[in-house]
């Protein structure tokens, strides 16, 4: 398992990396700092996790443009 | 005011409180220490793994520092501050449907295909980028 520890984080940015590795297979799990607003995250990613690309978006978005072509021609 | 009188219930109503309080002053008084300590164990742990209670760490684990309130006002200090407050504003702009749809969009025109996105958000090698992008989003850290 590979750790990624992020200190000093505001309950905003929690919400940004939850988001983030959403549907990865990766355990988040966020700390409040006591006494203080923001928390520690500890993200506990699978050994052999993938890399979190775009492709899927930019298939997404090459397919929105093709249809916006197919649509106009 | 009168002090209430000494009563085992205010005497564990105080030992409850005390704690917390201690340990908040502790964190403030020994921040300097605490941060030369963490910063020893950051540099130990590319060889050594290491483990404190429930928070284990070992050589793979990755640190990611982001803005802290206070700073010694030093030119390093500010720079790395502003670093980190980009990494964190651009965490926050991902926490919201709108943001996360802006940036999903600007690194899908801005960036390589095959970008990892953790990297793009995290790695010291992005850091223009991520300024591009915050300006690009009107979000400037």
């Amino acid at each position: 398992m590979k750790k990624v520890f992020y200190t000093n984080v505001s309950q905003k940015a929690v919400k940004g990396i939850y988001r983030l590795y959403d549907g990865t297979g990766a355990k988040v799990e966020a700390y409040l700092n006591p006494g203080r607003s923001d928390a520690t995250v500890v993200v506990t990613k699978p050994d052999r996790a993938p890399k979190i690309t775009l492709r899927g978006a930019h298939a997404a978005k090459r397919k929105d443009a093709d249809e916006r072509e197919a649509v106009s021609a | 005011m009168a002090l209430p009188a000494p009563t085992e219930e205010w005497a564990s109503i105080i030992g409850s409180l005390a704690w917390p309080l201690v340990i908040v002053f502790l964190v403030l008084r020994f921040r300097i220490f605490l941060r030369a300590f963490l910063e020893a164990i950051a540099e130990r742990l590319p060889h050594d793994d290491l483990e404190f209670g429930a928070f284990k760490m070992s050589k793979h684990t990755r640190v990611v520092s982001l803005a802290e309130d206070d700073s010694d006002g030093s030119a390093s200090e500010i720079h790395d501050q502003e670093k980190r407050r980009r990494i964190e504003t651009l965490f926050e702009v991902l926490g919201t449907d709108d943001g996360a749809e802006a940036l999903v969009r600007w690194i899908v025109e801005n960036m390589p295909r095959d970008i990892d996105i953790e990297d793009f958000l995290t790695n010291d090698l992005y850091d223009n980028q991520r300024a591009q992008a915050l300006a690009a989003l009107g979000k400037e850290a």
